[in-house]
């Protein structure tokens, strides 16, 4: 096979740094990724890509999409038809630290599997492929060689010494839930639940003291066997420390009966007077699923009262809206807020630390080790503009590191570039999701929104000839690009909306021109057009990585017009 | 009566893809033109299409939408235009076509049928009225019966859906009082994120619609008018609130 990329004559023999092979989970990095005609054309180098979808994605497409010889690309590809998110169940988390549960609506079609039960089933195999005959790198073997699923997905107990555990499941019938042995495959099928057990946290079979084998942790701070938390001396087990209490044992009071914590659905919004009387409902809903850590919702709560030192230590700064409070003595809590107190010991107690306790000095950090840019918000320009000084800061484009994304020299056209004089953003519609695996599956979204288009405004498109309707093209410096890997890049087709929605700009007494187009199509699927991402930059924000593949510089022309001079 | 709000519309299409799954509905051709409504039109495939205008310049510039279907008028020209007979208006007043004794290819030799003709909301090129017999389909025309909003009437007199007899959990709520999926209601109504769209007798929608078009015009909305008719809103059963004159929405 051949180089994912050219040496990079760093010392490290070049076959060490190969990537042989893809495994994609319903990703389409094809149309996902910035700048995806290098993506596209990288791929071509795999030995073997695996796409995990509910539909051949542009990105299990890649060898025979259009323009390309599917005999000249030696990739084998594999496709795993996955299950829909309602044809499984398991646990899903959102950014605001919430774990909920989601159920079973129906199986999935044909051989369609959840990801539970694909990774379930690889593994094993792997497994049993490592333990026999070794596979080519020690330092794969022997860690993949001795991973065993705890007494949970143990259904024999052998681990325990036999002592069988019961069975959550028996919801619909479905092969793949009940945690017994596959007929079709004769591997241990996977549970959510049991794996939600393991994740958890439990006493294991090596205990010899405490609690019973199996009981599991509600919590991972004290290290104190009665209190059912994480030890310190190997006799529980966790997947995840944030998640230990997501799922208790049975008869717990603060869960469902079966222990699951994400399966909590109290709508309401509890309140606790704080003298004088004034019912604080902040929204906390602390017994609607499960939030990392210890269903602590607010991080970090014991910054919100005032700390050791101050005569009113440990009263709410904000009464009206209080989370938690100590009495005046500090030592004990007197009414506990809503929340999971944050820190175990009240300010003013012996042993308080203060609130920030992931940090070094117990304090909010606006900037320090570990990041890359700040403190103070600047205005620069992006990466690629069509600026070559600013209005508005000494500083052109940010002097920091663009996070771990690949900003490759070679793709960008430097500032002010006269070849694209428009500034290009991307964006969404309402009827399509993604790269639009889902939504351009579907008939009815379709036709809602048939095609991929660019908005642009009446000014632009009176210069450009361009009416409402008509097909462009759009290029950046992504469109053509001369790498030591190889050339690629393609332009972009879109249908024009000309639009009172857009009007051009005047920046330093320049009239500058602002274009957006939709990113969601590509070659496959019930609709297809043109990926917005041919004409992206491979740019991560310096602190987050997070793309910053949002603002570009480009040139628009109707198909078979002249571009912007 | 039906109310479609347009102050709370945001041009999600969730009542336009409803009453399509509701009436198992295709799709149809389309291509982008250069706006946000798709299908252009309304259509023997799509009985409810949300329409886009954008109205103003500069910083008084608004996206307008308008889910423009069958307005179930109190009187209804299609009624009486029919030669079949085929077009009814029910007890409660939503005008509703008997399909078994419609028959497009037969009851006129011209391309525009008579309760086209004479339906006075008129739209498109060639102008038509609301009931429509065709649409597009790998290129080819496919005939249907007449097609238009029905309100839903198979849901609202449906026992198999939760009604007033039912547990209150599972009833239907009142105009703003929410609904489950599973009620007598329209599919549109059921599915509208912001509430919209709500259906109750004439009588409170009316008041609500009045009051909500006074608020909005002393809000940023003076030209807020209730459709169609203008003063005269008994003319129908299906009533929206405008925020502009209704000549800025082509009616």
């Amino acid at each position: 096979m051949t180089a994912w990329t050219a040496d990079p004559g760093n010392g490290v023999p070049a076959k060490d740094q190969y990537i042989y092979g893809l495994m994609c989970w319903g990703q389409n990095p094809a149309v996902g990724g910035a700048s995806c005609d290098f993506e596209r054309k990288a791929m071509e180098n795999l030995d073997w890509l695996v796409c995990v979808d509910l539909w051949e994605t542009e990105t299990a497409a890649f060898w025979k999409r259009p323009g390309v010889d599917p005999t000249t690309i030696n990739t084998e590809v594999y496709l795993l038809p996955a299950a829909c998110s309602y044809e499984k169940e398991g646990s899903i988390v959102n950014s605001g630290r919430w774990s909920q549960w989601r159920y079973k609506a129906l199986n999935p079609p044909g051989l369609a599997m959840d990801d539970l039960s694909i990774i379930s089933e690889l593994a094993q195999r792997l497994i049993a492929l490592y333990q026999a005959d070794g596979g080519l790198h020690a330092n794969i073997r022997y860690p993949l060689a001795l991973l065993w699923w705890g007494p949970y997905c143990d259904p024999a107990g052998v681990a325990s010494g036999g002592t069988p555990h019961e069975d959550v499941h028996g919801q619909d019938g479905s092969n793949y839930d009940d945690g017994n042995f596959d007929a079709r495959t004769g591997l241990l099928e996977a549970n959510p639940h049991k794996v939600g057990w393991e994740i958890n946290g439990y006493f294991c079979p090596s205990a010899g003291g405490g609690q019973a084998i199996g009981t599991r942790v509600d919590g991972f701070w004290g290290g104190n066997a009665v209190t059912q938390t994480l030890q310190e001396n190997g006799q529980t087990s966790s997947g995840n420390w944030l998640y230990c209490s997501h799922y208790v044992n049975p008869g717990d009071a603060n869960a469902q009966p079966n222990g699951n914590r994400q399966e909590n659905r109290n709508p309401v919004d509890v309140a606790r007077p704080f003298p004088p009387p004034a019912n604080n409902k902040i929204g906390l809903f602390s017994n609607w699923s499960y939030c990392w850590p210890l269903n602590r919702r607010i991080i970090y709560n014991g910054a919100s009262v005032y700390q050791t030192g101050h005569p009113n230590v440990g009263q709410p700064l904000a009464p009206q809206k209080w989370v938690v409070a100590w009495d005046a003595a500090g030592t004990a809590y007197r009414t506990p807020g809503n929340d999971v107190t944050d820190g175990f010991k009240p300010p003013g107690s012996p042993g308080a630390r203060m609130p920030f306790i992931m940090q070094r000095e117990g304090v909010a950090h606006l900037f320090g080790p570990g990041r890359e840019d700040g403190p103070f918000p600047e205005h620069y320009e992006p990466w690629e503009t069509v600026l070559t000084t600013n209005p508005i800061s000494q500083t052109l484009t940010s002097p920091t590191n663009f996070g771990h994304v690949r900003p490759e020299a070679y793709e960008h056209p430097g500032n002010g570039n006269p070849e694209f004089p428009i500034v290009g953003t991307t964006y969404r519609v309402s009827e399509h999701w993604q790269a639009g695996q889902l939504t351009r599956n579907n008939p009815w979204l379709c036709e809602l929104q048939p095609d991929a288009f660019v908005e642009l405004s009446e000014e632009l498109a009176s210069i450009l000839g361009i009416s409402n309707g008509d097909m462009t093209e759009i290029k950046t410096k992504r469109s053509n690009v001369t790498s030591p890997s190889g050339n690629y890049g393609k332009t972009m087709q879109a249908v024009a909306c000309v639009t009172k929605r857009f009007k051009p700009y005047t920046i330093a007494g320049d009239t500058i021109h602002h274009i957006g187009v939709i990113w969601h199509f590509g070659y496959t699927g019930y609709c297809t057009g043109d990926s917005a991402n041919l004409l992206t930059p491979h740019i991560g924000d310096a602190n987050t990585g997070i793309p910053e593949s949002k603002a570009f510089i480009c040139n628009l022309r109707k198909l078979g017009g002249s571009w912007l001079s | 009566m039906m109310l479609i709000d347009t102050s709370k519309c945001i041009g999600c299409k969730a009542c336009q893809v409803a009453c399509k799954q509701w009436h198992s509905k295709t799709d149809e051709d389309t291509q982008f033109t250069g706006s946000y409504t798709n299908p252009p039109d309304k259509s023997g495939a799509n009985l409810n299409v949300v329409k886009f205008f954008e109205h103003g310049n500069n910083g008084d510039l608004r996206f307008l939408f308008f889910p423009d279907r069958c307005r179930h008028c109190e009187n209804p020209m299609c009624v009486s235009a029919c030669p079949l007979n085929a077009i009814v208006k029910l007890p409660m007043g939503m005008v509703v076509v008997n399909e078994a004794k419609c028959n497009p290819s037969a009851c006129s030799g011209s391309a525009i049928k008579p309760c086209q003709l004479h339906c006075p909301f008129k739209s498109g090129f060639p102008a038509l009225g609301v009931p429509r017999y065709q649409y597009v389909k790998n290129a080819a025309v496919v005939e249907t019966k007449s097609q238009k909003c029905d309100f839903c009437y198979d849901r609202i007199h449906n026992p198999d859906l939760k009604g007033n007899n039912d547990p209150p959990s599972a009833q239907a709520g009142g105009r703003f009082g929410g609904a489950f999926m599973n009620s007598r209601r329209p599919a549109c109504e059921l599915v509208c994120p912001t509430r919209a769209i709500g259906v109750s007798s004439a009588g409170p929608v009316i008041n609500y619609a009045e009051n909500r078009r006074d608020y909005l015009k002393t809000h940023g909305y003076p030209n807020a008018n209730i459709y169609p008719g203008g003063d005269e809103y008994y003319v129908s059963h299906m009533i929206w609130i405008l925020l502009e004159d209704p000549t800025v929405y082509g009616l």
